[in-house]
């Protein structure tokens, strides 16, 4: 015999008993504290998962954002007093990369006047001059032949180096600014363009930015010449004044390229 | 074996189960109101409340047990209607494998006994189906021979001659075709018949 009760003829259950213990509303109220609680329900998953995965990206952008902003201190350093473009403050180091940075932006500058010329569309007020061109073009030369002297060169990148701990003396002022507001006669003071440094300046150029275009003029030593000081006299309060392509010997005769300048004219 | 065909052809079934196309129709209409709202599914459990109490009951011993696993039943059915698909057979096929499943677990956990409830009026449609004489002693082996059926056989003999239903109804329970369920009941009989005439002649 199988573990089971076998009942002969039990009383049937009466219908009406059955009618009578009949309730919905328990069914419904014990469903009612079945139903799943709200962190179960799709709703609040989808949107914690959404939340979470905004979470995770944002702290990634975050974290990406302030580790670059660690691996620049030198720029961060320069820019503390001064409104100079920080891009071209990485140009100091004459290092591989740096001379290779300079070599195409002076074949970019070829390339721009050389299409301008192209086009016959030569404007003084708004483009380089033609000596510029002639410039652009000697500076590739002059690169070329120093990544052909390679002995040369690894002299200047281990002399750039030696530098970098004094970084701040290498940087060129007027007035002893580094930019930002100057007024007209601390911008001619007769000290020119200097360093704390000891190294003289043997070229620079200032560009005048103006609604019409462009102006530069270039000096040879760190002095603004006649032209320049014309050109500034002219100058309205509140334009940029930008110092390029500045630069210097060194001991042993060699030539760096120092920060570019920026100011903005008080008065 | 023709005559048992013939009889069971003949032998009343449960008319509630079977449903027209339009009250299948109308039961659907039911179902999306409750999968909608819970509210909803009032009538589906007025309807079939009597049935399914009815079913744990034949299958237990304790009276409030039947009535606290029947509530079971429908909670479970409630919890789990959007999960109900409609597969063209009655609505009941679906909670009395719900109450199946209900009461095996009653078992599993101790809390009910299985127990197999005969009616002595069934009981003689049997022994008639079994072409015996129907006297005290027949009947008695009979209900010993029950006792000795496995569960599934028991099952069968249960909804088939018990409780009166037709073989659609059964396979629709278990979750087997029509002709299985007759295949299966035709082969518990033809046993029980075997060890009938086994006990008859050991005498």
């Amino acid at each position: 015999m199988k573990n089971r009760k076998i009942n002969i003829d039990r009383p049937h259950l009466d219908s009406s008993e059955i009618m009578a213990r009949r309730n919905f509303s328990e069914v419904l109220g014990n469903h009612a504290v079945l139903t799943k609680p709200f962190y179960k329900q799709y709703w609040f998953m989808g949107t914690s998962g959404i939340a979470t995965v905004s979470l995770i990206i944002g702290g990634v952008v975050s974290f990406n954002a302030s580790d670059e902003q660690i691996r620049l201190p030198e720029t961060a350093a320069i820019n503390i007093q001064t409104d100079a473009p920080p891009l071209l403050a990485q140009l100091v180091n004459v290092e591989p990369e740096e001379t290779v940075s300079y070599l195409s932006i002076a074949n970019e500058e070829v390339t721009e006047i050389s299409n301008e010329t192209e086009n016959k569309s030569y404007d003084k007020k708004t483009t380089l001059s033609k000596k510029e061109v002639s410039n652009a073009k000697s500076k590739v030369k002059k690169e070329e032949v120093i990544q052909e002297t390679s002995p040369k060169f690894a002299v200047e990148t281990s002399l750039t180096e030696s530098y970098d701990a004094n970084e701040m003396e290498l940087a060129p002022r007027i007035h002893n600014k580094l930019g930002g507001k100057i007024t007209r006669s601390e911008l001619l003071d007769n000290k020119g363009i200097t360093t704390v440094a000891d190294i003289s300046i043997i070229h620079f150029e200032m560009h005048l930015i103006d609604g019409l275009g462009g102006e530069v003029f270039e000096a040879e030593n760190n002095q603004l010449n006649d032209e320049m000081k014309k050109a500034i006299a002219k100058v309205e309060e509140g334009e940029t004044i930008y110092f390029q392509n500045i630069k210097a010997r060194i001991k042993d005769g060699l030539e760096i390229r120092l920060n570019p300048l920026r100011y903005v004219l008080a008065n | 074996m023709q005559e048992i065909k013939t009889k069971q052809k003949t032998m009343p079934t449960n008319s509630i189960y079977h449903h027209t196309e339009d009250k299948l129709l109308k039961e659907l209409k039911w179902i999306q109101y409750a999968k909608e709202d819970p509210r909803g599914f009032e009538p589906l459990y007025n309807k079939y409340y009597e049935q399914i109490l009815r079913y744990i009951y034949q299958r237990i011993d304790d009276k409030e047990m039947a009535f606290d696993i029947t509530s079971q039943v429908f909670l479970k059915a409630l919890n789990n209607i959007h999960k109900y698909e409609y597969r063209g057979v009655p609505f009941a096929s679906w909670l009395y494998r719900i109450a199946k499943s209900e009461l095996y677990q009653s078992f599993r956990d101790s809390k009910a006994k299985r127990t197999v409830n005969i009616d002595t009026v069934h009981l003689a449609d049997m022994i008639d189906e079994m072409e015996e004489a129907g006297t005290d002693e027949d009947r008695k082996m009979l209900i010993h021979l029950i006792g000795e059926l496995n569960d599934d056989e028991v099952q069968l003999i249960e909804m088939r001659y018990f409780e009166k239903r037709s073989f659609r109804e059964i396979g629709e329970i278990l979750e087997i075709t029509e002709n299985n369920a007759k295949v299966k009941s035709h082969r518990v009989l033809k046993k029980m018949k075997k060890l009938f005439n086994q006990i008859e002649n050991e005498k």
